[in-house]
């Protein structure tokens, strides 16, 4: 399905090894069309996901009331035109599982560590690129098989997406617990092989492969944010593998790792001596970091974008990077404050109250020092720098209420509460998915040749960012009420009675929301055909991706590939003729704006700016 | 206020917490919004103008990494301490808490207070039966006298430990109101313990509704009737406890007393209750059925 939109409509094939259809399109091994096909996967389950959401908010909105296109759509699950609770938790399940992993981990990272690490390290292509293709096609069997669930009987897993046994281990329990958890675990076992075998190829790419003069401290935030995003993919993603296996062996074969003293009715089960928590460690040593493996590609893109767009150096490059380094360390040991109320010993709840509260301080830095860059900038409200800003505001409404969460002691009021579905659906998911649409819009140049509608891309913008804080601020005051999520109705309980028009209110935005996609994925896929031609370098920027023709050739560059002289952020160097110098230009010709820090104790060099500057610009000796 | 009133003497330290917390928060979404807008505002894009180079400053990054870490530092050390006192609690043996037992399973509650003695029996999951819902073993002599319960009833002002414990899957025992929540874990018991403050009339008043009640609703998904698990909370004086104390029926029926092979008191004045209680099992769900309306 990714193949039909991809169509290079004015490729430049230099021929030198024959290409069909099937190798260029489907079974490609070329980082380029990897990430593109990752992209249009994305989108396809993002929609999917969007609509899942919208369905059970129709259900929140309205618990009274039929709506008969309901059933003909679903069938028995909305029997009478009223969903069952039984789908609704589905629905709930597979939304979370889709965005979480399909859309925010391998839509994002898969496409824009694919794309922009050859492309801004100058390399021809991946280090694997046969892994490549693989780790794709892995992905595209995992969503696959994810979606079939809901053709089966039972329906697909309904434990929620962090599948708790033993909810999700005795199928008696729920009936989404049957087929539609298996498919569920099989499903995750392929999509953790393909984001390893993707986080693999991106960790050995940018560790070996980065062209000539591009060390470490010379690379874009954004490869940096992959680099530290696979590797803590790498870290983490076995060991939800482990936790899967182990409970694919409690559903399976009668084992009894997570189970233990159960009796449904009067039938007593058999298992004993294992622990619902053990799966909730394993799961949460993966989830936890999930979440930054979620966001800092976000970031890493925003960054670059702001920079760009605000024709202005990143503000504290270094801290930026040591704040991401931070993160990634300090992410592996966080886990525990998803179970500060599970029952887990209260002293393990405290000591991780302080590592995750210790987590926000290189989030605080990374916030001032975007808003930093913005100071005294030169900004272009391209649609990519639009959705950047808003990807900061989602980050800073959510990440506040991190620290809220993040506090045992205010934890056990909140937890598993709306106020969390507000607090991780701003700040993983609005903020996530704004950085990948600013990423979109951004790179789209460079992965079509062409532009997108800019007045379609503000349409879209401002009804998504409204939208999306209508959607979610309104859900922290039922969370601080005491309005438990996943539940199914709120017509139960006298005292959230009192929800149901702001429940209204949330859903027609949403819905909304979801309208406005339309604008997007309509500029999106007319663009590719029909966009504007884009010029070599749109957004006037620095960095390697853009000296690589407009055409996309196999191997990214014609001749030779280029050699790095300085760091990605020269934007309105004070001096230069432009207000932007290339990473390719070499420092003997910008001689009028080059500063001693340049050249990073290098003496020779100095002795000659120090020269130049005597005969040019005497003042500039002085500092 | 945004939450409702805390009924609990740790809910009103969490409460404090919250409002710090809230106010450091808002203060910091207010002041970066502004700053985020004014900026995007200010310096937007005019060709005339060229942007100012200013890769770094140490000394402001410093601040700004050393600020929020210290903040950060008072509110971890409160929530540490507060934490420590909700979940440590240092046994007084003179002023020994009321013990209630919770049980969770798909989609109930069902309560046991201790008998005279004081302190709930033993159970056992493998002697669940139809009868034994609970599958309380009856051999343990503290079991005999626990009194089976349709709503949980607590004196005010007295400190109420309650032994949480799931039969099948997951629950979460959550009441908003004392800011309590704890998951049930089938296998694992788990503690929580709590002075509530307002009884439930002191509260319809503060509230000026009538109707209200306490609620205590499960927040961990645990299946179909999720949304829907709950039960009432009264919060009494000491005498009316006492009252309804002594109306609460044992959990040891005749049937039970055969099942465990316990002697069927023929003299014991108690009898009299026990044939009432054989059916009292059973109300329990139905009262539980009615309350959802």
């Amino acid at each position: 399905m990714s193949t039909i939109s991809t169509h290079d409509t004015h490729h430049d094939d230099h021929g030198h090894h024959h290409e069909t259809f099937l190798t260029k399109y489907v079974f490609s091994q070329d980082h380029k069309m990897i990430a593109k096909q990752f992209l249009i996967t994305g989108i396809i389950m993002a929609v999917i996901a969007m609509i899942l959401s919208i369905l059970f908010r129709i259900q929140l909105a309205w618990p009274d009331q039929n709506f008969p296109l309901l059933e003909q759509l679903l069938g028995k699950w909305a029997e009478g035109g009223r969903i069952k609770p039984d789908f609704y938790l589905a629905l709930v399940t597979i939304h979370g599982t889709i965005m979480v992993f399909f859309v925010l981990t391998a839509g994002l990272s898969g496409t824009f560590s694919n794309l922009l690490i050859p492309l801004q390290v100058g390399a021809r292509d991946m280090a694997s690129p046969f892994l490549n293709m693989l780790s794709y096609w892995f992905f595209f069997a995992a969503c696959v098989i994810m979606m079939s669930s809901f053709f089966i009987q039972t329906g697909p897993a309904s434990a929620g997406w962090t599948v708790y046994p033993p909810l999700s281990a005795v199928p008696k329990a729920i009936p989404g617990s049957g087929l539609g958890m298996t498919l569920w675990l099989i499903s995750m076992i392929l999509f953790v092989a393909s984001s390893l075998m993707g986080g693999i190829n991106y960790v050995s790419t940018i560790l070996n492969m980065r062209t000539k003069g591009m060390d470490f401290w010379k690379m874009p935030l954004t490869i940096w944010a992959f680099f530290l995003t696979a590797v803590l993919g790498i870290l983490s993603f076995p060991v939800l593998v482990a936790g899967v296996v182990l409970l694919i062996f409690d559903r399976s074969v009668g084992t009894s790792f997570y189970l233990s003293d159960m009796v449904f009715g009067t039938q007593i089960m058999p298992n004993e001596g294992g622990s619902p928590i053990l799966w909730q460690h394993l799961f949460w040593f993966l989830g936890h970091p999930e979440v930054y493996i979620v966001i800092m590609p976000a970031m890493g893109l925003s960054s670059e974008i702001i920079a760009v767009n605000s024709r202005k150096p990143i503000f504290g490059y270094h801290a930026m990077v040591y704040s991401l380094i931070g993160i990634t360390v300090l992410s592996l040991i966080v886990w525990g404050h998803h179970m500060f109320v599970t029952g887990m010993n209260p002293f393990l709840g405290g000591v991780f109250m302080i590592t995750t509260l210790i987590i926000a301080v290189p989030s605080a830095v990374k916030t001032f020092n975007w808003l930093a860059t913005l100071w005294k900038g030169n900004i272009r409200f391209t649609p990519g720098m639009l959705f950047a800003i808003g990807m900061v505001s989602f980050f800073i409404s959510g990440g506040l209420t991190g620290i809220w969460l993040g506090n045992a002691t205010l934890d056990i009021n909140l937890h598993d509460t709306y106020f969390v579905v507000a607090h991780f659906h701003l700040v993983m998911g609005s903020a996530a998915i704004f950085g990948m649409l600013a990423g979109v819009y951004h790179w789209f140049p460079k992965m079509f040749g062409r532009l997108m509608d800019s007045k379609l891309a503000y349409l879209h913008f401002w009804v998504t960012f409204v939208c999306t804080y209508l959607v979610f601020f309104p859900l922290h005051f039922l969370g601080l009420d005491g309005v438990p999520r996943r539940y199914y109705a709120f017509t139960e309980f006298e005292f959230m009675h009192k929800w149901m028009t702001v429940n209204k209110l949330v859903t027609w935005s949403a819905i909304v929301a979801g309208l406005a996609q339309v604008a997007f994925l309509f500029n999106f896929f007319y663009s590719i055909f029909r966009g504007k031609r884009a010029p070599q370098n749109p957004w006037e920027s620095n960095t390697l991706e853009w000296t690589t023709p407009v055409e996309r050739i196999h191997g990214n560059w014609p001749g030779e590939i280029p050699t790095v002289h300085r760091w990605p952020y020269d934007y309105s160097k004070p001096g230069a003729e432009s207000d932007f110098i290339p990473q390719t230009v070499p420092f003997s010709e910008t001689m009028s704006s080059n500063l001693f820090h340049d050249f990073e104790g290098n003496a020779e060099a100095e002795q000659i700016q120090r020269e130049w500057n005597a005969k040019n610009d005497p003042s500039k000796n002085n500092e | 206020m945004i939450l409702p009133e805390a009924a609990s003497e740790h809910g009103k330290k969490i409460d404090q917490m919250f409002e710090i917390t809230l106010i450091l928060t808002s203060i910091v979404f207010i002041a970066t919004h502004i700053v985020l807008f004014i900026f995007t505002y200010i310096y937007r894009y005019n060709k005339a103008r060229k942007a100012y180079y200013y890769p770094h400053n140490n000394m402001i990054e410093r601040i700004w990494t050393i600020v929020p870490a210290l903040v950060l530092t008072v509110l971890v050390l409160m929530g540490f301490l507060t934490w420590r006192s909700i979940f440590h609690k240092v046994e007084d043996p003179n002023n020994k808490p009321l013990s209630v037992e919770v049980t969770s399973s798909q989609f109930q509650w069902d309560i046991r207070y201790p008998g005279k003695d004081g302190i709930v029996g033993k159970k056992n999951y493998k002697l669940v039966t139809s009868t034994n819902n609970l599958g309380i073993d009856f051999s343990d002599r503290n079991s005999q006298d626990d009194l089976v319960a349709d709503e949980i009833v607590l004196p005010v002002n007295k400190a109420v430990r309650f032994t949480l414990g799931s039969k099948d899957v997951i629950h979460s025992f959550y009441m908003p109101h004392f800011r309590i929540q704890l998951n049930t874990v089938p296998g694992m018991p788990t503690y929580f313990e709590f002075t509530p403050t307002i009884t439930t009339d002191e509260m319809k008043a503060k509230t000026g509704d009538p109707n209200f009640h306490y609620v205590l609703l499960c927040s961990k998904i645990c299946g179909t009737n999720h949304f829907n698990m709950q039960k009432v909370v009264r919060i009494v004086s000491e005498k009316e406890y006492e009252e309804w104390l002594t109306n609460q029926k044992p959990y040891l029926t005749d049937d039970l007393r055969k099942a465990f092979n316990l002697p069927v008191p023929v003299t014991e004045p108690a009898k009299a209750a026990d044939t009432t209680a054989t059916a009292s099992v059973k109300p329990s769900i139905e009262n539980q059925l009615a309350l959802k309306k």
